[in-house]
């Protein structure tokens, strides 16, 4: 049996503010991302330790943001779950997709140059239009060039996000069945972050923030009472 | 500092960045070959504020790390390479390519260059020029005396020599192609440059394998749509709206922050 915490108001309340002070800057980056494609919007919940005061826990938020034609075959995006792997600096990373190129060594680069992966290697494209199935099958010419890999999260996994559009993949790797893979050639998706709702959580954020505040200059006030009203000297 | 006071401006500035594109691309809207392009935006570096920790003793309280990210930044501008409408004006020196490829032409500075614009003229020394006078390709010469210029669908250019006269092959357009035509480099005056992310050109001429015909008395207009980029104006309008209330909800929280010692 623990000893119980000693309850410090001042300090709860201290903790409740750096809580909302990061549900800010959460919100923040979700507004910053509102038109960066295949961005997963982040949530903010606080958990009670020990029933004192509120740590902040982050979640992502997965669901499939809003996909628009551009009718630019080099736009892949996801419906539904899973990920693109492509070749990073340190190692394989996860995508959602997005506008992907054709560099100078004819390989299907994303927007950093990092080769989009296949089962064979980095996507070679030989000169002339391609086409790539919901399954990830890459055909040119009427032949098969390589099928992209998709790879999915386990539920309920938080992964790692390192910046720019791309993702740590986790310890255990699981390949998606064709069968559930949903890949769409021509199309973007778009950032799943919903502006109203964040505007929302920000006035909620802003009020809840002064709130506390506000008890932290009450406690201040009764402390401020004992050490002149009742410790007067005699 | 509050640090969503930063995030949040990234996220005006990459607004303004795309309103600019969007500017640019209504403003072309009657380009003779222009593509439209777009802004694309990555999310920027995260930064892990709080690691994974173990509450309590029992497994089920361990609480995954927070990360937090710090904005947005621009990655590319990348233009769409798609054909624009090809659109009748009847002149014998407009021509429009249809499919891939560009018109190889010299700049002054002996360089070559890249454009889809095909409204050419004849210079003063009777070579096929753009409308910027600048030579296409290694000078096709067009005689003053000859009349009845075609340029036929594979590049071959031919007049004949008054009324009547027999018909001549003065010369052939050839075109130029590139692995990765977004990668080119826009110079203005509808002229591209080749850089190291286009890949070398290849030259062939139309209706080669890869390559698109030419269609004269046309020229191909600007494929930028006028509705998509009025849309994409609005919600770029809104997100920067959105994003400056951040900025202003961030101030309002270190004003209270500060208010408590009064």
């Amino acid at each position: 049996m623990p000893n119980p915490p000693t309850i410090n108001g001042m300090n709860s309340a201290a903790h409740a503010l750096r809580y909302w002070e990061r549900k800010q800057d959460v919100v923040a980056n979700n507004l910053a991302n509102v038109s960066t494609d295949g961005f997963k919007a982040q949530h903010v919940f606080g958990k009670l330790i020990d029933g004192m005061s509120p740590l902040a826990q982050a979640t992502s938020d997965l669901s499939t943001g809003t996909l628009h034609d551009t009718g630019n075959p080099n736009d892949l995006a996801i419906r539904g779950d899973g990920f693109l792997v492509v070749k990073g600096e340190n190692g394989e990373r996860y995508t959602r997709g997005g506008s992907f190129h054709i560099d100078d060594k004819k390989q299907l680069v994303d927007a950093d140059g990092l080769p989009l992966l296949g089962e064979k290697g980095p996507i070679k494209l030989a000169d002339g239009p391609f086409s790539i199935g919901k399954d990830g099958e890459v055909t040119q010419s009427g032949s098969v060039v390589d099928k992209l890999r998709m790879e999915s999260a386990p539920k309920g996994t938080e992964l790692e996000r390192e910046g720019n559009s791309l993702w740590v993949p986790p310890a255990t790797r699981s390949v998606m069945k064709p069968e559930t893979r949903d890949l769409r050639q021509g199309v973007l998706e778009e950032s799943n972050v919903n502006s109203i709702t964040s505007m929302i959580d920000m006035v909620a954020i802003q009020r809840s923030f002064s709130a506390v505040q506000k008890s932290i200059q009450e406690l201040d006030k009764s402390n401020q009472t004992i050490t002149t009203d009742i410790a007067r000297p005699l | 500092m509050n640090p969503a006071l930063r995030t949040a401006a990234t996220g005006m500035a990459a607004q303004q960045t795309r309103t600019d594109v969007i500017a640019n691309n209504l403003a072309n809207v009657n380009t003779t070959g222009f593509k439209r392009s777009r802004a694309q935006f990555e999310d920027l570096l995260y930064q892990n504020i709080q690691g994974p920790s173990v509450l309590g003793s029992s497994e089920s309280n361990t609480n995954p790390a927070i990360q937090v990210g710090r904005g947005v930044r621009l990655t590319a501008i990348s233009r769409l390479n798609t054909q624009g409408a090809l659109e009748q004006t009847g002149r014998s020196l407009d021509v429009a390519i249809d499919g891939d490829g560009f018109f190889p032409v010299q700049l002054p500075t002996g360089n070559t260059a890249y454009s889809r614009d095909g409204s050419f003229q004849i210079s003063d020394q009777g070579v096929l020029v753009t409308s910027d006078g600048y030579q296409i390709g290694d000078g096709i010469k067009i005689p003053a005396e000859v009349t009845d210029v075609t340029i036929s669908a594979t590049g071959v250019v031919s007049g004949s020599k008054g009324q009547g006269g027999e018909t001549e092959e003065l010369g052939r357009i050839q075109l130029a192609r590139f692995a990765n035509p977004a990668g080119l480099e826009a110079m203005g005056q509808n002229i591209f440059a080749a850089t190291p992310a286009s890949g070398e050109a290849t030259t062939g001429y139309p209706q080669d394998e890869g390559f698109g015909r030419l269609v004269q008395g046309q020229l191909e207009g600007s494929n930028v749509e006028i509705v998509q980029e009025m849309v994409d104006m609005i919600s770029a309008q809104r997100a920067y709206e959105i994003n400056s209330k951040a900025v202003k909800a961030a101030d309002e929280m270190s004003q209270t922050a500060t208010d408590m010692i009064r």
